[in-house]
């Protein structure tokens, strides 16, 4: 059985079809002024019409409604409470920093500046874009370097070039370095005999003397390497390669530990 | 205590100042992240972040009455870094959805407590399914209380873009709220304002 519409919802109904047949329903009108009707800022005949709407429409009277209570809820929501627990670790960390003191004058000469010099850097290295900075005045320093005529490392590349593309000529690249830095610390030593300089010289001419069969076997690894490779011969090559390996392990135990037992003393596990 | 010779003592280095100057702005400061970021811990995180970088630009913030918007304009900055960053990195944890409906508390979540009443959690809610506009203008003029034109100038927007999003944005979070069952017949009182008079 079906319950007749009582004469209230008849005239309800009756009013919304003339609205849909002429002006439209009037709730977006009411929900322009409702903000000011939640204000009480609403007067006159707008407060009476938006009133009389809010009785019969469900909808807006419960936006009205929300409308009503958020005017108190929201200024409450302006403040959380962190914790003293927050308070501290802000306060601890902000005092690490001395940057509000040395700009008060109380870190003067070096101190500031070298105050403000870390705050500088620290500045740049939170920068997203530095890395690249970086990168990119790297790659200027090193193109002047390399290309400009008179430039400490004109040509390099060239040769580089060269002797890649050439074969290894086989010339004993540790003993190379060995030499180089060894002439460096002579002179330096040369000067100061019985300084710092003079010992480190004294030990490298002594490790120099304790590695120099191991630092021969791996010349011959990385000539024998470089050959295979050109060649093509690449399993030849897998195994020189695994062998380099080896002699860097055995360099590593000569260099640092001398008084241990050199290592072709060490008998090598064979496979039976 | 005058903001302005706050303000001038904390430039100076003047530990007892800073600390205060921490207190009065921390819940201010916490309560705007926690709208952007919805989130405790981070909300905590990016707050420290910021007191750490309000220390280092305090010298920038000449004027004690800008002071306000000027702290909302870094907050509101890092907070949308902060946004880009989370959303470029993968989450934090996978969970397998059957060991979500286990680990689920009953009660409120920690975040939740930060809000004293149910209705304030449930605005809290309810603003994050505003559009972005519509939350910071709330967030700015209605929460946080700033004049129309600090909202703009903090949201670099025209003055008149925020004028006509502030009523929108309010019947749009009424509405939010609505849907989430918080009209009259849920958490609301059924009281229309103005009724009575």
């Amino acid at each position: 059985m079906t319950r007749l519409p009582d004469s209230d919802d008849r005239r309800e109904d009756l009013v919304r079809s003339i609205l849909d047949r002429t002006s439209g329903p009037a709730c977006s009108r009411c929900l322009e002024m409702l903000p000011r009707l939640a204000r009480d800022d609403l007067a006159g005949l707008d407060r009476t019409l938006v009133q009389a709407h809010l009785e019969h429409c469900d909808q807006c009277r419960a936006v009205a409604v929300v409308l009503g209570w958020l005017q108190g809820e929201l200024p409450a929501m302006a403040t959380i409470d962190p914790g003293e627990e927050f308070t501290t670790a802000v306060l601890t960390r902000t005092a690490r920093l001395p940057s509000r003191a040395a700009a008060a004058g109380r870190l003067t000469g070096g101190a500031g500046l070298m105050d403000r010099l870390g705050n500088w850097w620290e500045r740049q290295l939170r920068r997203p874009l530095f890395v690249w900075q970086v990168a990119y005045v790297l790659t200027v320093i090193l193109v002047m370097l390399t290309t400009l005529p008179g430039a400490p490392l004109h040509g390099v590349p060239e040769q580089v070039r060269t002797s890649v593309q050439t074969a290894y000529v086989g010339v004993p690249l540790t003993e190379q370095v060995m030499q180089a830095a060894d002439r460096r610390v002579k002179n330096l030593a040369g000067l100061m005999i019985d300084s710092t300089w003079g010992r480190l010289h004294r030990e490298l001419v002594l490790r120099r003397a304790n590695t120099i069969r191991v630092r021969g076997g791996l010349d011959d690894h990385m000539s024998r390497l470089w050959s295979d490779f050109h060649q093509g011969r690449s399993g030849q090559a897998v195994l020189q390669f695994v062998a380099i390996g080896r002699d860097l392990k055995r360099l590593w135990r000569a260099w640092w530990h001398p008084d241990l037992p050199f290592p072709e003393q060490v008998p090598e596990r064979r496979p039976s | 205590m005058d903001q302005t010779e706050l303000l001038n003592r904390c430039r100076q280095g003047d530990e007892l100042a800073w600390e205060m100057l921490v207190r009065q702005q921390q819940g201010r400061v916490c309560a705007m992240i926690y709208s952007y970021l919805g989130d405790r811990e981070e909300t905590l995180d990016v707050a420290q972040e910021i007191f750490v970088r309000l220390y280092r630009k305090l010298d920038q913030c000449a004027d004690a009455a800008r002071f306000g918007p000027w702290l909302a304009t870094i907050v509101r900055h890092a907070c949308l870094d902060h946004l880009r960053l989370r959303k470029a990195r993968p989450p934090r944890q996978d969970i397998p959805a059957a060991e979500m409906t286990s680990l689920a508390a009953s009660g409120p979540t920690p975040e939740e407590q930060w809000y004293r009443t149910s209705r304030q959690r449930l605005v809290h809610r309810a603003l994050q399914d505003l559009s972005e506009i519509n939350r910071e203008v709330i967030l700015l003029k209605d929460i946080q209380g700033l004049p129309l034109e600090q909202v703009a100038s903090v949201l670099e927007v025209p003055l008149g873009t925020v004028k006509s999003r502030v009523s929108r944005a309010r019947i749009e979070l009424a509405r939010a709220i609505i849907a989430l069952g918080g009209g009259p017949g849920g958490d609301g009182e059924a009281t229309v304002p103005g009724a009575a008079s």
